[in-house]
């Protein structure tokens, strides 16, 4: 049997064969014994019918006669159906009356001998008589020989075995599913761990229910100890990750405090060109820190999703605006915000939500222009549909590559290697839209420009 | 204006204080909470920057202890903490504003002057916005020296826009400033000054419009006295 078979077609292939092997064999002996009984009953009726005959026998003038007025074929048949034939003969004599082609028996005894018999072209089964007479106070032997056809026992054989098969059929389909029932009532705790797993989002570790029968207790508590690993690992890395960027922060800072300091001074020395390079490389450097560290918090595999709260997405979005609005309108590019029906409040952790917003500004402040510094509109919408709330964020730039859409959201892609980025701030966008189980979706805009929708589920 | 930073790092120390002396601020500087207390309870200064990680007192006990003595000092909060909420027990213990590290030094500028421009203007400072000057005692708004004719709510509108300036203003917070008991502002009213004061001072002093936000007033560019950085960046977005 091969180890991936189902466990529902072994429990049914070891219940089904032995029990119809059983059921085969019941039937066969069934058979067997009913009709040695129905033999055993039919030739008792037989040898009666016989021994009725041989009363009918007497003696008149030294003849044998027989009074055949009492003697009927039906009170000698068992049941009326098929055919008797009968003789009756004197021991090495004369017949008396009755067909004589019958047969005798194979061998003569005093007790009544059973036989069968083929006559006339019906298959016989007859029963030989040997008793003592008087014919004028001369003993002599006379043989009666009843026949009858094997009809009556086959049929009532066969009926039998009909109601009893029919019976069998019955039972061993009702046990059947009876066992169908067992079987998926038995596989029900199994089914239902793996419903859950297959329910649960690709980064949900938390441990799975443990309340199951303990046959597949330890299967549960494996998957749990694992899940358990899994985040502890997962952990672990974040926590380094934002060791590293947390113990990054003063070093990074003071290079660029310094730098500052120095291009102040600096004339035009070839040092002042070195500088303007450290600069830039710090501020990098500083915004990639600032990054990775929100990029290992917003993890949705360490995002307690048990702690999401009713959340008013324009108050994020002004939240979002404000905060990067002098950066924007540095660059001399405008923001705007539209919102014109009332939307729902979603279930959503407000500071995950704010970097959502302002991630998705940053980027496109920073990327709509292609290798130019963009100048335009960076438009932040929010509309409520039958059953979601849309969040879209969208420039009026030169857009992106069809090719390159699916890669945005990977860590370090950088579609344009000479900006600032840092390579994470989609890849940011959709963890937090992961946590929330949000719909994140990368388009260009067929006006032009490029535009990222969030779908959200309202509460 | 006299500023006292507190910073264990020599070299941001020393960076900090040079850019706010060139920002027109006097700087003392002190390596340790204990010590910066000391100094504070002197008195005399108008704004406070304060490292979080401090020996001795760290920032957030010394920020308790001097919001529990009453004192209403102006606090920019620098820090290397990076979880969101330290600044929000930071902004809880009495921060009036929380730069995340690492910065720019131009930014610690910007929220200095904003941070003292706001604490000040209760105090009658003139505030200034390129060529334009905002005298909060006299209600006049000057361009080049001489003074505009604007209605009162114009210049109410206009005194908090320069207070804010190089921030995002929405409407109801300019409606929450006009209204008094007596008399509410609507939106309509509000864009009804908004374009008056626009035509009166007759050139772009770096006011935008926010589709769905507010208004914007821009120093940038605009600024003839040296008194805003030219890039001044805004909050950070931690």
């Amino acid at each position: 049997m091969s180890k991936n078979q189902s466990i529902r077609s072994r429990l049914l292939l070891w219940i089904g064969l032995p029990f119809t092997a059983l059921a085969i064999l019941a039937l066969l002996s069934s058979h067997l014994l009913l009709s040695r009984q129905i033999n055993a009953t039919f030739d008792d009726l037989l040898l009666n019918a016989a021994q009725r005959l041989e009363r009918r026998i007497y003696t008149a003038d030294g003849e044998l006669r027989i009074n055949m007025h009492y003697f009927s074929v039906s009170t000698l048949g068992s049941r009326g159906e098929g055919k008797i034939f009968y003789r009756i003969k004197e021991s090495d004599g004369d017949m008396v009356a009755g067909f004589s082609g019958l047969t005798a028996p194979p061998e003569t005894s005093q007790e009544p001998i059973f036989y069968d018999v083929d006559y006339a072209g019906n298959a016989l089964r007859a029963v030989a008589l040997t008793l003592p007479f008087r014919r004028g106070g001369e003993p002599v032997n006379i043989e009666v020989v009843v026949a009858e056809s094997k009809e009556a026992r086959h049929t009532l054989t066969n009926d039998f075995m009909i109601t009893l098969t029919g019976l069998m059929v019955v039972t061993g389909l009702l046990a059947i599913s009876i066992a169908l029932l067992a079987i998926h009532l038995g596989l029900a705790p199994l089914n239902a761990v793996s419903q859950a797993l297959r329910q649960r989002s690709p980064n949900d570790l938390h441990a799975l229910d443990d309340a199951a029968p303990k046959e597949i207790l330890p299967l549960i508590q494996s998957i749990n100890h694992l899940m358990q690993r899994m985040r502890r690992s997962i952990e672990s890395t974040q926590q380094l990750n934002a060791d590293v960027s947390h113990q990054l922060r003063t070093p990074i800072s003071e290079i660029r405090a310094l730098t500052e300091m120095s291009l102040k001074d600096a004339s035009q020395s070839p040092a002042h060109t070195s500088l303007r390079e450290i600069q830039r490389i710090a501020e990098h450097a500083s915004h990639t820190v600032k990054q990775l560290l929100k990029y290992a918090k917003t993890r949705s595999e360490l995002v307690d999703t048990s702690h999401l709260e009713n959340v008013d997405l324009i108050a994020i979005c002004h939240d979002a605006c404000a905060q990067t609005a002098p950066s924007i309108y540095t660059k001399n590019q405008e923001l705007a915000f539209d919102q014109h029906k009332a939307i729902p409040n979603i279930l959503g952790d407000p500071i995950l939500l704010r970097w959502l917003v302002t991630n998705l500004i940053e980027n496109a402040s920073l990327h709509a222009g292609g290798d130019h510094a963009y100048q335009g509109v960076i438009t932040v919408a929010l509309t409520a549909e039958e059953d979601h709330v849309v969040l879209t964020v969208s420039d009026e730039g030169i857009g992106i590559d069809e090719e390159l859409l699916p890669k945005l959201t990977e860590r370090f892609f950088r579609h344009n290697r000479h900006s600032p980025g840092s390579g994470l701030g989609l890849a940011i966008v959709e963890q937090i839209a992961t946590t929330h189980s949000a719909l994140l979706s990368l388009t260009n805009r067929p006006q032009g420009g490029f535009e990222v929708t969030v779908i959200f589920r309202p509460v | 204006m006299k500023a006292l930073v507190v910073e264990d790092n020599i070299n941001l120390a020393n960076s900090i204080a040079a850019t706010l002396s060139e920002a027109a601020f006097s700087i003392d500087v002190a390596e340790d909470g204990r010590k910066a207390l000391h100094m504070l309870e002197q008195g005399g200064y108008d704004l406070l920057v304060l490292d979080l990680g401090l020996p001795e007192l760290d920032g957030i006990s010394l920020l308790r202890q001097l919001r529990h003595q009453q004192n209403t000092i102006p606090v920019l909060i620098i820090s290397a903490r990076d979880s969101l909420d330290q600044r929000i027990h930071g902004l809880e213990v009495g921060a009036d504003d929380y730069l995340c590290k690492p910065f720019s030094l131009e930014e610690v500028t910007a929220r200095a002057r904003a941070l003292v421009r706001r604490a000040k203007h209760f105090g009658g400072e003139t505030l200034q916005c390129g060529r334009l000057e905002f005298l909060p005692d006299a209600m006049e708004l000057r361009l080049d020296g001489k003074p505009l004719l604007l209605h009162r709510r114009e210049l109410e509108v206009m005194e908090y826009l320069l207070i804010n300036q190089n921030r995002l203003v929405n409407k109801d917070q300019i409606i929450d400033r006009l209204s008094t008991a007596d008399e509410s502002v609507s939106y309509a009213a509000v864009e009804t000054y908004i374009s008056r004061i626009r035509k009166k001072i007759g050139y772009d002093f770096g006011l935008k419009t926010v589709r769905g936000l507010g208004y914007y007033l821009d120093s940038k560019g605009y600024d003839s006295k040296g008194y805003e950085s030219k890039d001044a960046k805004g909050p950070a977005h931690e």
